[in-house]
């Protein structure tokens, strides 16, 4: 089916949508911002993913619309999942762009990227984070700035986005380019209570991180760092 | 094919029809108790089956007849008593909410029992309440748990052992269930009770079995390999996001997640550096670490089990100065 409009898309290429444009509609890419085709059609910027990506040439001849040659259908299937790949990388280093953070903070804004599963980070909006550069390890990732872990994305599309289409050094960089977007921390933590009474070795635990906060407050406070 | 699913919805159909037949005209013996009817509806998978015995003693019941309305009428419903008066008796649609929420709370009383506290461990063991959303608790199964015991001010939330925190219930369904059906008490109590559910905290994590797991990728792409977090022994559950199999049985480590741009740590003194790593320390995580800020790590190049502890040097005034790292 998807395969079918690919097809479709790509064939009359030039009457209807771009490849980008049509991949990031499908179902499941919202995640993806669309990389400026300048900076697809330089080819430094590509730099070393033809050894990533099986027919490359081909894979990139379809992201950019410019595909000719006619293929069957196994091989277009093909050709069609090594550019959705070879796509998923190029995000990956256009993200990291000046340009690519300004398009992706503007979703981060729109919490395009989903919110926050913790309860007390009060549906804070996320960014995708990849825990792996490597392709084909792991899932994106969601990353909260407020309680800065790391969440399994809720909807089942987004379990099957290649974690390294975003890397691992996105959000980190967004929040370093847009120190304002970091929200403010919350103190608040979920105290367990047994009809109201605080238990006892988590109460410890609790203490013990009070200290560790306390230190790191600290040290924060002795490089002069403004909080 | 189609014989078979005809077969099958009449008799559905037919059990929910015999059912608000019960409830509408009490027939008393019906096939299938107002309770386990209530309990198989889709959304109510987290609550018990509560036994008829605890419904019927009063003392059980001490309190809530203030707080339900139509009591009498609602406690008849669940027990599938045929009301006593017909002639007045309110709405069914009313009674059937005031039947649930009396349940609801008869509910969140008879788990805190020992047969109640039994049944649900048992359904925590089968993993019916879902996982952790959380990455680095490695797919920990999670217990209901309400934020207030009153009823009405909160829905219920999942509370995940290993990390201690609350999460929102990822399935739609589970987002309109009352807290207070489930209490602040329950979750914690059955922790407490049985300990071994709580999957323990390792700090060194099996070496052997990771390292095998890791050979698929190049060993040395070194920066981003040592990847965005200590996670090594994560790689064994690639498809951990899917726990619909039942794989989650030994469960990777507890993790600390240490954001990294270009395979370094983000400076604690950074405007937007790590400032909540506190908030996921637990008993057995080594504070030692440069990650706290109070050491200097000199990473032997393989670090394969990612212990992250096992060379490292503490600098006297415990602070890590960057400048001196970079060029150790």
């Amino acid at each position: 089916m998807e395969d079918q409009m690919s097809a479709g898309s790509s064939e009359s290429a030039e009457s209807t949508a771009y490849w980008i444009e049509w991949f990031q509609s499908l179902k499941g890419n919202e995640f993806y911002c669309d990389v400026d085709e300048d900076y697809i059609l330089d080819r430094f910027n590509l730099t070393g993913l033809n050894t990533e990506v099986q027919h490359y040439a081909l894979a990139f001849d379809m992201i950019t619309d410019a595909l000719e040659e006619d293929l069957d259908d196994d091989m277009r299937a093909e050709v069609e999942k090594s550019a959705r790949h070879l796509y998923g990388l190029i995000h990956a280093r256009f993200i990291l762009t000046a340009r690519g953070l300004t398009k992706m903070q503007e979703k981060f804004r729109h919490a395009e990227f989903g919110r926050c599963p913790r309860v007390l980070c009060d549906n804070q909006p996320v960014l995708p984070v990849g825990l792996w550069d490597v392709a084909g390890v792991k899932c994106v990732k969601l990353y909260c700035p407020r309680c800065e872990d790391v969440y399994n994305p809720i909807s089942r599309r987004h379990l099957a986005i290649d974690g390294a289409h975003f890397g691992t050094t996105f959000p980190h960089l967004l929040l370093q380019a847009y120190p304002n977007l970091m929200p403010a921390k919350t103190p608040k933590r979920y105290v367990p209570k047994i009809f109201g009474f605080k238990v006892h070795h988590i109460a410890n635990e609790h203490r013990k991180q009070d200290q560790l906060k306390e230190q790191m407050q600290q040290r924060l406070h002795q490089a002069q760092v403004n909080e | 094919m189609n014989s078979a699913e005809a077969a099958r919805s009449p008799s559905s159909d037919s059990d929910e029809e015999e059912e608000e037949y019960s409830d509408s005209s009490g027939t008393g013996s019906s096939v299938i108790s107002w309770i386990s009817w209530f309990c198989s509806l889709p959304g109510h998978e987290f609550f018990a089956e509560v036994p008829d015995d605890f419904v019927e003693d009063d003392f059980n019941l001490t309190g809530l007849p203030s707080n339900v309305s139509y009591y009498n009428e609602a406690l008849d419903l669940i027990l599938d008593l045929e009301p006593e008066d017909t002639t007045h008796a309110p709405q069914m649609t009313v009674v059937e909410s005031s039947a649930e929420l009396l349940y609801g709370l008869i509910h969140a009383r008879y788990i805190l029992t020992k047969q109640g506290l039994q049944a649900m461990g048992d359904k925590y063991q089968n993993d019916l309440f879902g996982h952790c959303p959380r990455v680095l608790c490695g797919g920990c199964s999670v217990l209901p748990c309400g934020r207030s015991d009153q009823p009405g001010i909160d829905t219920v939330k999942m509370l995940c052992p290993r990390c201690g925190d609350l999460y929102h219930p990822k399935e739609p369904k589970y987002q309109n269930i009352d807290g207070a059906f489930f209490g602040t008490t329950f979750a914690n109590m059955l922790f407490l009770n049985y300990p071994d559910l709580v999957p323990p905290v390792i700090t060194r994590p099996p070496r052997a079995s990771t390292i095998s797991r890791r050979s698929p990728r190049d060993g040395d792409d070194s920066e981003t390999e040592d990847p965005a977090y200590d996670d090594n022994d994560f790689l064994d559950d690639d498809e951990d996001d899917e726990y619909d199999d039942d794989q989650v049985a030994p469960l990777s480590n507890y993790r600390i997640y240490t954001p990294k741009i270009f395979g370094f740590r983000v400076s604690e003194r950074s405007r937007v550096g790590p400032r909540m790593r506190w908030l996921r320390w637990k008993e057995g995580i080594s504070t030692e670490g440069p990650e706290w800020g109070n050491g200097l790590v000199q990473r032997d190049g393989n670090r394969g089990g990612g212990g992250g502890t096992n060379s490292q040097t503490v600098e006297e005034d415990g602070r890590v100065d960057w400048k001196e790292r970079s060029v150790q």
